[in-house]
């Protein structure tokens, strides 16, 4: 076939075609565009109808509370006054008969004002024309004078006169016009009244309207674009989550647990509609499906009693045969999720404690928790299955008695809630979100992690926040699982760190809190290095000494097992092995008899060489001599009660009264029932005197105890033993000296290898390094770097199981279980429960070690007041401030002991103390505290407070307060004579001196009820806080036994007549005697002449 | 024909109303079974006004085995009464240096008074439950009596701590079914409806006890608590 040149070819078909070709790919890439790469779009349209469905809901009851009740009939009542307003003025010639003819005196009046006014202007000029012949006439020599003054006279008569017509004129106008506006004023008032009625209703009408309108119906993509925020690709944060998390920011979509939680909270109900955006009816309605369908149970008392807070009873199980109606599954799950939706965390969902399962066959089941395996089981023989999504395999129906499964139906009937997860509102929108972080401001995967800037899954996959992404290593924070239980939220607050690190309590973030705080208290910084937390002083005792302190014996008994002998203590078990074989690896030809056999054998030569060498090495301590006198264990017990010693500590086998603020299976002090096991009565009575002599850096403070009383509480404590005996070992007998100096010589190496002196000073590890890894970035770690060792549960099924939460978790539970023949574990274990691994997991996922590189302004506390209170807080945490006092609004647990009668006689209350006390004072007080307050017997111990430490402490307090620090002094001038003698008749008349001490305590006076000494004030007290103070004390200091003299209310009188009554002069006067008070001149005299009453019989 | 049931029922209900709001008089007694404490004198010396008369603790009184002072209010079974803002002041007195009387009773909503008799300071210091309710200064027999409304249910506290020995109780009801067991130990309390109701006693040492009483209608209702001293006070 000859081929004809291309001009001359027909090109129809092929260009046909390839239009075809191009118009297809152009509709399909449209609608790629707009349909399937859109899924969010899907998500508008659903929140929209959502959103208008509540709107006329909202609506509907808006109108119906305007309809019916007393608001109806407020409705009513005010439209009626209005009506009438407007009627009275243009209403029928009859209704507005009274404002025409207001209208028309109106206008009467006005028109004899100007008239009057005209006259009286006429009448002037008349006069002034007088005048000025009288004038004339006097200069032409007196002629007619007389005749024109007698005229002017009659003249000015005459604009008296009109002066008074004028003024009756402007007053009947102004009266009047008072009249007329009388009439509007009623009018407006009653517009404005109905106005306020309806404004709700109106409000809503406007929401619905354009949240119905097109441009609220238009669905498109949105953004939070934070530059300054770095993503895990090092790239601005970009974040499209609100596209599908619609109600997020918006109130009016929380779940009903929430807003009953702020209910039970006692919110104002003002404020329940400000966060939550929802009508008193509907938390009604909430409250009413919550009743049915959750089971309160009371919830601890977060300072804990004497003896612990009562034990929750678990629920009655079902009893199989009264449970006779049964539901499908599917319902099932919706009422499980209703559950979910109305409890909040403290509750009982009856849903999981009333309802058998029941197979197809009508067998029951019994429930599957929806968790994995114990730490413990992890290594055993047994194959590992994965829980259920939600416990249900193979669950056929759920059955339950009548009334239960009625209840669920009724309350599934009211229940108004159906607002779907991805659609629910922040829930603590209203703290973080609108409070401190907006989210245009800070995105949302800077907490939740994820891919921001992704809107559906890759390819083909279902959409999950960036998992599938392999380039992204930041995933969602969502829910953290671990062993196959999921915990809500974890790490998020992990997250809180990224920012927060200096804060020690973070609002919202409970969790982080507790595992930053245990990280302090159960010591993990001595062995790994961590960023801001390598310079605390060791957390365990000063082992030096042990030969004043205690017996070979029970040292090698505490060493072996330190739980064994103190359930609750911070020192862990070395030798884990040797109490339960399955916390360690071992071979699988070895039975768990063999294991525990083993390892029993290991320590016990290995706790004799350690014992060998702290004993060895250890030097008779310079123990302070106690009294000739014998101490009295009653004496002591009463001392010990009295004194502050259970502020901390408790003398009760088993009582969980003064647990870490950490954590409520840890001690804060050791728990004393035992404590003469292990200590000599003569190390008692020194450590008593003086804990400081021997161990430096320990928190005990000195209770300042005079050397009777420290050997009365030495008798008592020496009383507290559990009746077992620690018999030497033979080593320990005079003449197996050799033998236990070279048991010690093996003892050093073990000591070494397991980092003893990360906790202790011990001879010879003086310059010892932290032996652990280091932790400032762990959060940041590959769960492939990670050994999991032969654990059966990882081996298994690596890809799902080696997760980073996983390792640490079960790390924390048991440290030696990640060992095999090559790698030797040597983490002691400190059986951590559940909460407490939960809590150290959440705060070493977020070491990350970002801090440095986020922007200045998102760090909060680099300076100024903020870190004043950052710093401060640490040491009031370590220094446990809080077992005493309430401090900043929080603390105060020693109160436990004191009754409803002796309130006062507890701690006091030192929230605000920045603003009521001088620097220097306060500076001098904690340096060296003196009794301030004659009535207590709980004492202010001595910490022996460094300069820097206590420098700290009071630019805490003048911060937390927000007063300026450093404090200038503000001289108070001195009142003049006649001034100080009235302010003295004043505090005379008041009687203040009949508690408060001048100098000392008054003859017979009872400590009881005596009050802090007025001589102090002038160097203690900041002046402007008197009279703050003495306005109402009550406020300032909860339950105190100051009475307010000066009734706040403006009307009420004041307390006396100095001062003409007034009262705020009353109260400066007073402040201005205070502060000069012991001056010459401002002497009292004898301590109580003020108060010296006059005899009404004599 | 609505119009004519309703009227039915509110003409059925207003002939039965009288029946129902026939009142009975509850009686009884509080007996102390145990042996009563000894009221020790107490030290007033520290102030000289009040060291002039001396006086014993009152704190528990035993009267021919029967307990004075006692709160008795029936707790449950009776509806809240609206009637407190016609009822007339409860007032606290201080003479002496010591409250009369030591223990009253009051509705929720009813004025309690304080005044002070004395010529010396006294702070009126008042707790419900662990809290300050209010804490005033008294500096003489001048000063302004202190009114407060009964805000809630419980027993109002009043403590001098100017004197520690100080001591007054006003239990505070819902309902004006109280009374205080007087000398004798009886108490009285009439206008009760039949019906069965939860009472309580309670005394400032022994603390509350509980009794269930059924009024019938035309009988004279009787209950009977019984201490024996070995109780406690929440609280103390």
């Amino acid at each position: 076939m000859p081929t004809k040149p291309l001009e001359q070819t027909n090109l129809k078909r092929p260009f046909a075609v390839l239009s075809a070709l191009i118009a297809l790919s152009t509709a399909w890439a449209i609608y790629d565009e707009v349909s399937s790469r859109r899924p969010w779009k899907d998500y508008q349209e659903e929140f929209f109808a959502l959103r208008e469905a509540h709107l006329r809901a909202d609506l509907k009851r808006a109108e119906q509370r305007l309809s019916a009740g007393e608001a109806g009939q407020r409705l009513a009542a005010a439209r009626a006054e209005l009506q009438a307003a407007e009627q009275a003025m243009s209403g029928s010639p009859e209704q507005r008969q009274v404002y025409q003819a207001i209208l028309a005196t109106e206008e009467k009046a006005r028109q004899e004002e100007v008239e009057a006014k005209l006259y009286l202007g006429f009448d002037k000029s008349k006069a002034d024309a007088l005048y000025y012949l009288v004038r004339e006439a006097r200069h032409e020599g007196g002629h007619g004078e007389a005749a024109h003054q007698a005229e002017l006279e009659a003249k000015n008569k005459e604009i008296a006169r009109r002066a008074r017509i004028l003024a009756d004129a402007q007053g009947a106008l102004r009266r009047a016009t008072e009249a007329r506006l009388a009439f509007q004023r009623r009018l407006d008032e009653a517009r404005a009244k109905v106005d306020q009625l309806v404004k709700p209703a109106e409000e809503v009408r406007k929401r619905l309207a354009s949240a119905t309108s097109s441009s609220g119906r238009t669905t498109g993509l949105e953004q939070y674009w934070v530059p300054r925020l770095r993503n895990s690709w090092g790239g601005d944060t970009v974040d499209r989550c609100q596209n599908c998390h619609l109600g997020v920011d918006t109130p009016g979509y929380s779940k009903p647990a929430e807003v009953l939680e702020a209910r039970r909270a006692e919110i104002a109900p003002g404020d329940l509609k400000v966060q939550f955006a929802i009508d008193e009816e509907v938390a009604e309605v909430y409250q009413a499906v919550h009743d049915r369908i959750c089971e309160e149970i009371p919830r601890p008392n977060p300072i804990v009693p004497v003896g612990g807070n009562p034990v929750v009873e678990p629920p009655a199980p079902v009893d199989p045969a009264a449970a006779t109606e049964c539901r499908p599954v599917a319902v099932y799950r919706r009422w499980l999720a209703m559950s979910d939706a109305y409890c909040a965390r403290g509750h009982r969902q009856l849903a999981t404690t009333r309802f058998l399962l029941k197979d197809s066959k009508g067998a029951a089941l019994p429930r599957q928790a929806p968790r994995g395996p114990r730490v413990q089981d992890l290594a055993g023989q047994d194959a590992h299955q994965e829980p259920g999504h939600d416990g249900l395999r193979g669950v056929a129906q759920a059955c339950a008695e009548k009334e239960v499964v009625t209840a669920f139906e009724e309350a599934e009937k009211a229940d108004p809630y159906d607002v779907k997860p991805v659609f629910r509102t922040h829930p603590q929108r209203f703290d973080l979100l609108v409070r401190s972080h907006p989210p245009d401001q800070f995105g949302c995967t800077v907490c939740h992690g994820g891919q921001g800037a992704q809107t559906k899954g890759i390819m083909h996959l279902e959409f999950r926040h960036g998992a599938e992404d392999h380039h992204w290593n930041d995933p969602l924070t969502d829910e953290v699982e671990v062993l196959g239980q999921k915990f809500k939220g974890a790490f998020v607050e992990a997250k809180c760190e990224k920012c927060h690190r200096e804060e020690l309590t973070i609002n919202g973030a409970p969790l982080l809190t507790r595992g930053k705080k245990l990280f302090v208290e159960a010591g993990c910084w001595g062995c790994h290095p961590t960023e801001g937390y390598n310079d605390l002083p060791k957390r365990g005792p000063t082992l030096t000494g042990l030969v004043s302190k205690t017996t070979p014996g029970w040292l090698q008994a505490w060493i072996s097992h330190p739980r064994g002998w103190r359930p609750y203590t911070r020192m862990p078990n070395f030798w884990p092995g040797a109490v339960d074989p399955r916390s360690v690896s071992h071979p699988a030809s070895e039975t768990a008899e063999q294991t525990l056999a083993r390892h029993q054998g290991v320590r016990a030569s290995e706790v004799a060489q350690i014992a060998a060498y702290l004993w060895v090495t250890s030097r008779p301590a310079a123990l302070a001599q106690p009294p000739a006198r014998a101490g009295s264990p009653q004496k002591g017990k009463a001392l010990f009660d009295a004194v502050g010693c259970r502020a901390c500590h408790v003398a009760e086998e088993g009582s969980a009264a003064r647990r870490s603020e950490a954590s409520a299976t840890r001690d804060y002090a050791p728990n004393l029932w035992n404590v003469a096991d292990k200590a000599s009565p003569e190390w008692l009575y020194a450590w008593i005197k003086n804990p400081r002599a021997l161990w430096s850096d320990t928190k005990m403070p000195d209770l300042r105890l005079g050397d009777e009383e420290a050997a009365d509480v030495t008798a008592y404590l020496s009383t507290l033993r559990s009746g077992a005996s620690y018999p030497a070992p033979p080593e320990y007998a005079p003449g197996e000296r050799a033998r236990l100096e070279q048991q010690a010589q093996q003892g050093k190496a073990l000591i070494n290898k397991y980092g003893c002196s990360g906790c202790h000073v011990i001879k010879g590890f003086e310059n010892s390094q932290k032996i652990g890894t280091e932790l400032s970035e762990h959060g940041r770690k590959d769960p492939k770097l990670l050994d999991f060792g032969d654990v059966k549960y990882f081996t298994e099924a690596p890809e799902h199981r080696e997760t980073y939460a996983s390792w640490v978790w079960t790390k924390l539970h048991t440290p030696r279980i990640f060992g095999y023949e090559l790698v030797e574990t040597r983490m002691p274990q400190f059986d951590f429960s559940d909460d407490e691994a939960l809590s150290i997991l959440t705060f070493l996922k977020g070491q990350t070690g970002e801090r440095d590189a986020l922007p200045r302004e998102l760090v909060p506390g680099l300076d100024g007041p903020k870190l004043a209170v950052l710093t401060g807080e640490r040491l009031v945490f370590w220094n446990g401030c809080r077992n005493c006092h309430e401090v900043e609004r929080r603390g105060g647990v020693v109160r436990d002991l004191f009754n409803e009668d002796n309130q006062s006689s507890a701690p006091p209350i030192i929230t605000g103390e920045g603003a009521k006390v001088q620097p220097p004072w306060l500076f001098a007080f904690l340096k060296e505290p003196s009794p301030l307050r004659p009535w207590l017997e709980i004492r202010m111990p001595t910490f022996h407070f460094s300069d820097e430490d206590a420098g700290t402490l009071v630019k805490y307090f003048a911060s937390a307060s927000r007063k300026s620090f450093p404090y200038l002094t503000v001289d108070v001038p001195r009142p003049p004579p006649e001034k100080a003698r009235e302010a003295m008749a004043l505090f005379g008349a008041l009687q203040c001196t009949k508690c408060h001490v001048v100098g000392k305590l008054a003859p017979k006076q009872d400590p009881r009820s005596a009050a802090p000494d007025f001589l102090l004030a002038r160097k203690r007290l900041r002046p402007d806080w008197i009279p703050l103070w003495l306005r109402e004390p009550n406020a300032l200091m909860e339950g105190t036994r100051m009475p307010s003299f000066w009734d706040p209310d403006p009307t009420a009188p004041a307390p006396h007549k100095t001062f003409g009554g007034d009262k705020q002069a009353q109260m400066e006067a007073l402040r201005d005697l205070l502060m000069h008070l012991g001056e010459p001149g401002f002497e009292l005299g004898s301590p109580r002449r003020a108060s010296e009453t006059p005899d009404p019989r004599g | 024909m609505p119009s004519i049931r309703t009227t039915l029922i509110a003409v059925l209900a207003a002939a039965a109303l009288p029946g129902a709001a026939r009142a009975e008089t509850l009686t009884g007694a509080v007996d102390f079974t145990g042996t009563p404490p000894v009221m020790a004198k107490l030290d007033r010396e520290a102030d000289a006004f009040c060291a002039k008369k001396p006086m014993n603790d009152e704190s528990v009184i035993v009267k021919n085995k029967k307990l004075v002072n006692v709160w008795v209010h029936v707790v449950k079974g009776a509806p809240d009464s609206k009637a407190a803002e016609g009822a007339p002041e409860v007032v606290v007195n201080q003479a002496d240096c010591t409250y009369r009387p030591r223990v009253q009773f009051a509705l929720v909503g009813q004025k309690v008074v304080a005044r002070n008799g004395d010529p010396i300071l006294h702070n009126v210091h008042t707790y419900l439950g662990p809290a300050t309710l209010f804490n005033k200064g008294m500096p003489n027999a001048d000063a302004k009596p202190i009114t407060h409304v009964a805000g809630k249910s419980g027993v109002i506290r009043w403590k001098c701590d100017v004197h520690d020995w100080m001591r007054a109780y006003v239990g505070v009801n819902k309902n004006p079914f109280q009374a205080v067991t007087g000398d004798d130990g009886s108490f009285k309390i009439e206008g009760l409806p039949p019906g069965a109701y939860t009472l309580e006693a309670w005394h400032e040492v022994y603390g509350a006890k509980t009794l269930e009483v059924t009024v019938e209608a035309g009988k004279p209702a009787t209950a009977t608590f019984k201490f024996d001293g070995t109780e406690k006070a929440a609280g103390t």
